[in-house]
């Protein structure tokens, strides 16, 4: 019982009030007592007691009416207040009537029931209202007022996650349905290419009920945009909610537009509909406003998230190498990277499917194969096609959305250029490699064969049978070799076994087997090799002699009677110029040219063959060491002009000694090849 | 009688001399009645070998190692057919062929590619330029060539 009646409001406040009133009390007689016993009385100290007994008075006031931090005077201005920041502190009104006083002590029980079960006002504001709770006529409007909070915020908290507008057309319509009776919910929204009418139906209704508020919609929403272009715009329609009924005589007797705003443009409205006439209060499209205004702010900040997921998709689009094509389902262009339109030749300002369909026209049927692709939801490889200097590789598929529904298609478009390119040179490798090798075998069959049919006649009818049949098996077995090595490159599994060489012993020996050779040719060969090069250094000797002979005997082909061909070789220190070097051992070479361009090397053994040839223009020098090239060129040029791989393969071979092999060259001149090693 | 005994003597003397220029011309005749090929390759030893077993055919053979001096050598030396391949330095087998066809002196030498290039374009463009025949060097052995040679010379 005891608890009971403390619990009681009323209790309560008569208990705060004889506190009051006991303290007061008190402190005037302790006052007193002190003033009478101890003080002479004198006016300044009275002064002082008043003053202190005012605060005193004050603060208990102040206690006994609660703290707060704003005055709120109206009832009004309480549920805007609570609307608009939801906050749930026990309401006091000081200037308002009776009513509304009642009022306010209602919501404050609700709210300290609201705290204490842990539920939202307006949840237990709503279940309230099913109880049945008395209040007064004249508080039916405050009710009412509630009423509205309680939508507003219903739809407020379902909208703010929707992820699609016909979601929250749904709410919407599901909320006002509390608030008064109507026939349809419906709203007209602008995209860029269709129109989107949606028209959510609460009775039944006939087709020209439906056709008249879309109409109203269209012309409002061009009255108020001042567009007539509007009217033009293809449509897309949606019905839902209750069935059309042609047998139905159903009119429109009032409705009410709100527009949805984004951005600060109209971009279409909200219509709610009543086949009865005068059906809104102004009461009620006030509310309406405002719940228009609120799916407003949904819908824009639903565009809002599709932009950003619009643009880190661009951003991912935008790097890919590829050309790619991405489209709705009405074959509208969502992204179109960069790469694509580089590739198809197109402005990088916007760009429409016209354009690119134009650009592939005859080789690709882009339209076709992106409608493909969504109606039958599958990938679809086309085949490849030259656009001018390129060779592309187009694939079509069908984009999904989270929920696996369609929502349009992706072209891809590969570049697939430089495979092809480099395809057809190795075809064209193979088949010349086929023909070296099948040139000398025949030779050598059809030698055997003349052999056979007419048997040499002198020992030197003999000799040049048994040469030629020397010279073919030779030139086929350094072919085969040549390419071994080439295949070895290739795979990345060449491999040199270095060991402490002697590399002044390498060059000599090397003379020696080249001083025929030179002598018939009647050019110099010589050799300037320094004398502080030791004689323990790291590299493969048999290796080095092949890239040796190949320089050398390069050297000596291209090389006139009387010139000359000098092997070098020398220890280059990395703190020192190389030109300075050169100059210190007397070593004449073409390397001096361009001796600044050549940096940064390690403490390395040179090693440069310079002849005084007739010089490699330029242009050629690149190709030097493409395997590719040289091979071309030496198929057409005969038994003579070796197989052209041994560039190729010394510069595998240097590279595997982690060393650099390169060329200067001055045409007329002549040319100086030189290789590297670290040490 | 003395006249007419040299009358004799000299006509006899006199035929004799005809008789053995005359045979002398008929051997000279025979000689040029031995025909003249004209190998066009660059490949040493299959020239060589072409050459030997074509002259112990008894046929007169030339050699040239690229089309520039197988044109050459074919104005002076006016074959009676040509062999050439197709894949030389300088100048290659079919333009020399087209070079050959537009000389009136030599265009209509019989020309026949015999090359290991077995490319329909190759064939078509060496037809079109006028040779009588396209052989793939490996598809013939030398008696069989000599059987090919033989046919078309005689």
């Amino acid at each position: 019982m005891k608890k009971n009646l403390l619990k009681n409001e009323n209790v309560r406040k008569t208990i705060k009030v004889l506190l009051v009133i006991f303290f007061t009390i008190l402190f005037i007689m302790i006052q007193g007592f002190v003033v009478h016993n101890y003080y002479n009385a004198s006016f300044f100290v009275y002064f002082n007691l008043i003053l202190f007994d005012v605060i005193l008075f004050f603060l208990l006031f102040r206690w006994y009416f609660g703290f707060h931090e704003k005055s709120v005077e109206t009832l009004e201005e309480v549920l805007t207040h609570l609307s608009k920041t939801g906050e749930m502190k026990p309401i006091h009104l000081f200037k308002a009537d009776k009513e509304s006083k009642e009022l306010a002590r209602y919501i404050n029980k609700v709210i300290i029931q609201a705290k204490k079960s842990n539920l939202s006002v307006y949840q237990l504001l709503g279940n309230k209202q099913q109880e049945n709770v008395q209040l007064s006529e004249q508080n039916e409007q405050s009710a009412y007022r509630i009423k509205e909070l309680q939508i507003y915020s219903d739809i407020s908290e379902r909208i703010t996650y929707m992820q699609n507008i016909p979601a929250i057309v749904e709410i919407v319509a599901g909320s006002i349905e509390k608030l008064l009776t109507y026939t349809s919910v419906s709203y007209v929204l602008l995209d860029d290419e269709v129109l989107n009418f949606h028209i959510r139906l609460e009775d039944m209704v006939n087709r020209s009920y439906i056709r008249e508020i879309k109409n109203k919609m269209i012309d409002s929403l061009v009255g108020l945009t001042g567009s007539e272009d509007i009217k033009k715009i293809p449509t897309e329609e949606i019905i839902t909610g209750s069935i059309v009924d042609d047998l139905k005589k159903t009119k429109v007797g009032s409705f009410f537009n709100g527009p949805l705003v984004i951005g600060g443009k109209i971009v279409g409205l909200l219509n709610v509909a009543s086949i009865k006439a005068d059906n809104f209060t102004e009461r009620q499209m006030g509310v309406l406003f405002t719940i228009t205004k609120k799916v407003s702010n949904a819908v824009e900040s639903l565009q809002h998230i599709l932009e950003e997921e619009k643009s880190k998709l661009s951003a991912m689009v935008s790097s890919i190498s590829d050309g790619l094509l991405v489209v709705d389902t009405h074959l509208k262009i969502m992204t179109i990277n960069p790469a694509l339109k580089i590739m198809l030749n197109l402005a990088l300002s916007e760009v429409a499917l016209y354009d690119v369909v134009d650009k592939v026209h005859g080789m690709l049927d882009v339209r076709t194969k992106l409608q493909e692709a969504i109606k039958l939801d599958k990938l679809i490889s086309e085949p490849n096609f030259q656009l001018g200097e390129l060779y592309l590789k187009p694939v079509f598929s069908p984009v999904r959305d989270k929920g696996g529904d369609i929502i349009g298609a992706v072209m891809l478009l590969q570049d697939v250029t430089k495979e092809r390119d480099l395809q057809r040179l190795r075809e064209d490798f193979t088949s010349m490699m086929v023909h070296e090798l099948r040139s000398p075998i025949d030779g050598i069959k059809k030698i055997s064969e003349l052999m056979k049919v007419s048997p040499p006649t002198d020992e030197k009818n003999y000799q040049e049978f048994v040469q030629m049949i020397y010279d073919g098996s030779s030139r086929m077995l350094e072919l085969v070799n040549d390419l071994l090595d080439v295949a070895k490159l290739e795979a990345g599994k060449f491999k040199v076994q270095q060991a402490p060489s002697d590399i002044k012993k390498l060059i000599e020996d090397r003379l020696k087997f080249f001083q025929a050779v030179a002598t018939d040719g009647k050019v110099k060969l010589s050799a300037n090799i320094m004398k502080n090069i030791p004689q323990n250094i790291n590299f493969d000797y048999f290796r080095i002699v092949q890239v040796l002979n190949n320089l050398i005997s390069n050297a000596l082909k291209f090389t006139k009677p009387g010139g000359t061909v000098e092997i070098q070789a020398m220890l280059h220190n990395a703190e020192k110029n190389l030109c300075q070097e050169a100059k210190e051992n007397g070593i004449k070479w073409f390397i001096s040219e361009k001796c600044d361009l050549i940096q940064k090397l390690p403490d390395s053994l040179l090693v440069a063959v310079t002849d005084t040839g007739i010089g490699i223009p330029k242009e050629s020098i690149s190709q030097l060491f493409n395997k590719f090239a040289q091979f071309k060129a030496a198929t057409f040029g005969g038994d003579k002009a070796g197989t052209g791989l041994g560039l190729a393969i010394s510069k595998g071979i240097i590279e595997a000694h982690n060393g650099t092999i390169s060329i200067e060259s001055q045409e007329g001149s002549g040319s100086t090849f030189y290789f590297m090693i670290p040490i | 009688m003395l006249k007419i005994k040299l009358d004799t003597f000299l006509s006899f003397w006199y035929t004799y001399i005809i008789n053995n220029n005359l045979s002398r011309l008929a051997g000279l005749n025979k000689n040029m009645s031995k025909k003249k090929i004209l190998i066009v390759e660059n490949e040493e030893l299959i020239a060589k070998a072409y050459k030997g077993y074509l002259e112990k055919l008894g046929y007169e053979v030339f050699w040239s190692g690229d089309g520039e001096k197988g044109l050459e050598t074919a104005k002076t030396m006016m074959p009676d057919l040509i062999l050439s391949d197709i894949a030389m330095p300088i100048m290659d087998g079919l333009t020399m062929l087209q070079k050959l066809r537009e000389n009136p002196q030599t265009e209509s030498i019989p020309v026949v590619m015999l090359t290991n290039m077995n490319t329909n374009e190759n064939v078509l463009k060496a037809l079109k330029l006028g040779s009588t025949h396209y052989l793939i060097k490996v598809d013939y052995n030398l008696d069989e060539l000599g059987k090919k040679v033989q046919e078309l010379l005689n």
